[in-house]
């Protein structure tokens, strides 16, 4: 057995994330009473928040780094709620967002579900089903942070592989065997087994199937 | 002879027509006796006229006699013959010499006579000339004489076309008057000026499909006052007010008096329209009066249906306004509930947050009171009671609106500005009917900048331009208005909208009328389009 060539790096998985900032809450509604109301409950409930009375003072503010939830008014007077899902979507901001209307619409809260909304809730709406809403956003939020720290792990540990090793592991990744990947990078069998060794020790995975998954999860986290 | 006398008799109708024995001196036959007598130059000259027993003078010259008997009268001869008839000499001729005329005055000497023959061949009287002296005429004077005779005939003539042409005019004007009169409708009556009952049309007696008789009851003879003179003493101000317009009216105070008033008898209540028109000077009055119950229980029927579709039209109106109206209630409920469960958390901390529970509940108050307003807003527009009229400043009634509609404003991607000055003259009027007009114009205006690109802009101003009257306008930046749909703008169911009815600006029109006031329509001079109310203000 070739003892490894680098100390070995840890599992993912065993790369734990920085602890999570507080979470922060964003209300956008142009309605004053109702941002004091939502600002009270949020507060009473012992979470930080911030609120905007337009879209426009909403997106002069710089991204938010801590988990963070979207509550959003659906009536805004510069830009309809929907519109500016749609405008976060476009520019990958991912921001997990709970709807309140003023006027529960039925079409247009399918619309803003499917394009990712967490909740859409009715005003008049109980502090249970906002809270409850609240917490599933920041769930997701959290995951979400989370995939992009393992992305750029990932993106870290790909950094440090050589072109010859990058090489191999894009062959490795195909399912291609030893043999083949020496035949076609024209050289032999036992050399491509060290590459692979230091690939897998770098990348700090024991199985091909291991590696796999941590690209896919890293591409995945790109896309969302 | 009875041949003779019948003649006699048709000879005397003929002259009876003619009208003219004892009729004053007429400068048609003056003038023609005064040239004869200045022609032949004689004493008297006269166009006499013979009567059943007397020969009376129409015109005579030289001689204070009217009339002689007509046994005695030289003319009955010359009538009896139809000639000429001439006596040189009277108190030669054994016809005329014992004639008191001859003896004693005028002591007649010469007289000649032209017979006054009309076109059916009778002979009515003579053309005579007289003289105290004897002498004869001419041939020339003869044929002079029949002359002048056949003129006088003419005058007679020309003189019976013209009374038959002015009777047969009288005649026609009398029975017309008379027949308008007799056929006017209502109960109507000639009064003299004490108020008796000179004459009444034939509508007089006649009862009213009710059955009920219109007052007063007695016809000509009675006074017309009387009945009302009973009912004012009675105490019905009513009464009091016809008597004293009637009175105007008799004693030439006025002109005429017109009144609408209203009297309940066995058969219910009644609503009469009275009128009394001065005669002039020949004192009196005509005074009519119409059953008008039928009329004004239509005109409260219409009023009370026009009502009834302002109302649909508003409760409509207010419909497509629901998902607005919803959204206005439910965020001052949200902020509400937000705050109250807010303030359970607060109060269970340990220890409770009360400062955060002081403030939460001034929001509270602050956020019922808000949705209060709404529905105080909402409920003068939706109530089915009779319209109530009353003094309302607009600005607040123009708040309201806005309140109801913002979010529907918010939904159509518009904005709306007020302008509106710090105090407005108030005005008289309806709350829900106001509102109403001022919510058509606002939903108009956000459907006419439907499907613009560009943001939409409602303005709302009010002013008072004059001490008279205060001013609305909505203005939108929206397509305008076609040049040729403007005049039937506010014609019932004119209509562009795919949904619509074409009620809502004809609505507003009466709902505008109904209270003295106007609305009118134009384009702007750079896009949209205005449309602008008045209504009166209370000075």
């Amino acid at each position: 057995m070739t003892p490894p060539l680098n100390p070995m790096t840890p599992p993912l998985d065993q790369t734990m994330p920085p602890p999570d900032p507080d979470p922060l809450i964003l209300v956008v509604d142009d309605d004053d009473s109702v941002r004091r109301g939502v600002a009270r409950l949020l507060r009473s409930a012992g979470y930080r928040t911030e609120m905007f009375d337009s879209a426009g003072a909403f997106l002069r503010r710089a991204r938010p780094d801590e988990p963070t939830c979207l509550i959003l008014d659906v009536q805004l007077p510069d830009l309809t709620g929907m519109e500016l899902q749609e405008r976060m979507a476009r520019s990958s901001s991912f921001l997990p967002i709970v709807f309140i209307t003023g006027h529960g619409d039925i079409p247009m809260s399918v619309r803003a579900m499917k394009a990712g909304a967490v909740d859409f809730l009715s005003k008049p709406f109980n502090d249970s089903d906002l809270l409850e809403a609240i917490e599933r956003a920041l769930r997701k939020s959290r995951k979400y942070r989370a995939s992009i720290v393992c992305r750029h792990e990932t993106f870290r540990r790909l950094a440090s592989l050589t072109p010859r090793e990058r090489e191999v592991l894009d062959r490795v990744v195909q399912g291609m065997l030893n043999k083949q990947i020496a035949d076609e990078l024209g050289t032999v069998e036992k050399t491509i087994k060290v590459h692979r060794r230091r690939v897998m020790d770098k990348m700090g995975v024991s199985s091909v199937a291991e590696l796999v998954r941590m690209i896919e999860r890293a591409a995945y986290a790109l896309s969302e | 002879m009875n041949s003779v006398d019948l003649a006699e008799d048709q000879r005397l109708l003929l002259l009876e027509d003619y009208g003219i024995v004892d009729t004053p001196p007429e400068p048609e036959f003056e003038r023609i006796t005064t040239l004869a007598r200045r022609l032949f130059d004689v004493e008297v000259a006269f166009v006499g006229l013979i009567t059943r027993d007397r020969q009376w003078l129409k015109s005579v010259q030289g001689m204070d006699l009217r009339e002689t008997p007509r046994d005695i009268s030289f003319c009955s001869h010359a009538v009896r013959s139809k000639n000429l008839l001439i006596v040189p000499d009277a108190a030669e001729d054994d016809r005329f010499a014992a004639n008191p005329l001859v003896t004693g005055p005028p002591e007649i000497r010469f007289y000649a006579a032209a017979p006054l023959i009309n076109k059916t061949g009778a002979c009515l009287g003579t053309l005579c000339i007289l003289d105290r002296k004897p002498r004869t005429l001419s041939e020339t004077e003869i044929q002079t004489l029949q002359d002048l005779a056949a003129v006088v005939m003419d005058a007679m003539e020309l003189r019976l076309a013209q009374r038959q042409l002015e009777e047969q005019g009288l005649r026609n004007t009398n029975s017309l008057t008379g027949s308008i009169f007799a056929t006017l409708p209502g109960r109507v009556a000639v009064i003299d000026a004490e108020g008796t009952i000179v004459a009444v049309n034939r509508g007089w007696n006649e009862k009213t499909r009710g059955g009920r008789s219109l007052s007063p009851g007695p016809g000509v003879g009675a006074n017309y006052l009387e009945s009302y003179w009973n009912a004012t003493r009675e105490g019905s101000l009513e009464a009091a007010t016809v008597l004293a317009g009637i009175k105007s009216v008799l004693s030439g105070v006025s002109n005429e008096f017109v009144t609408e008033y209203s009297s309940s008898d066995r058969q219910g209540d009644g609503w009469y329209k009275l009128m009394a028109q001065s005669l002039g000077v020949t004192k009196g009055a005509l005074v009519s009066q119409i059953d008008i119950t039928d009329r004004r229980a239509a005109n409260a029927e219409a009023r009370r249906l026009r009502a009834e579709l302002a109302h649909v039209t508003r409760v409509t109106l207010l419909g497509e306004l629901t998902a607005s109206i919803a959204h206005e209630l439910n965020q001052p409920l949200a902020a509400i509930l937000s705050n109250a469960q807010a303030a359970q958390r607060f109060l269970a901390m340990n220890p409770p947050d009360l400062e955060e529970v002081r403030a939460i509940l001034r929001d509270i108050v602050t956020d019922d009171q808000r949705a209060g307003a709404v529905i105080r807003g909402l409920r003068a527009m939706l109530t089915k009671e009779k319209p109530k009229f009353e003094v309302l400043d607009l600005n607040q009634v123009i708040t309201d609106v806005l309140r109801v509609v913002r979010a529907e404003v918010v939904t159509h991607r518009a904005e709306l500005v007020l302008k509106l000055p710090d105090t407005l003259p108030a005005v008289h009027g309806n709350r829900g009917q106001l509102q109403q007009v001022l919510l058509n114009l606002i939903m108009n205006a956000l459907d006419a900048m439907d499907g613009r690109r560009k943001r939409g802009r409602i303005t709302v101003r009010a002013a008072a331009h004059s001490p008279e009257e205060v001013e609305v306008e909505v203005a939108d930046c929206g397509m305008g208005i076609k040049p040729d749909h403007l005049p039937s703008l506010f014609d019932a169911f004119f209509t562009t909208k795919k949904k619509g009815m074409g009620m809502g600006l004809p609505i507003c029109r009466s709902i505008l009328e109904t209270h003295g006031g106007r609305i009118s329509a134009y384009n702007n001079a750079d896009k949209g389009a205005t449309f602008c109310f008045t209504l009166p203000s209370i000075q």
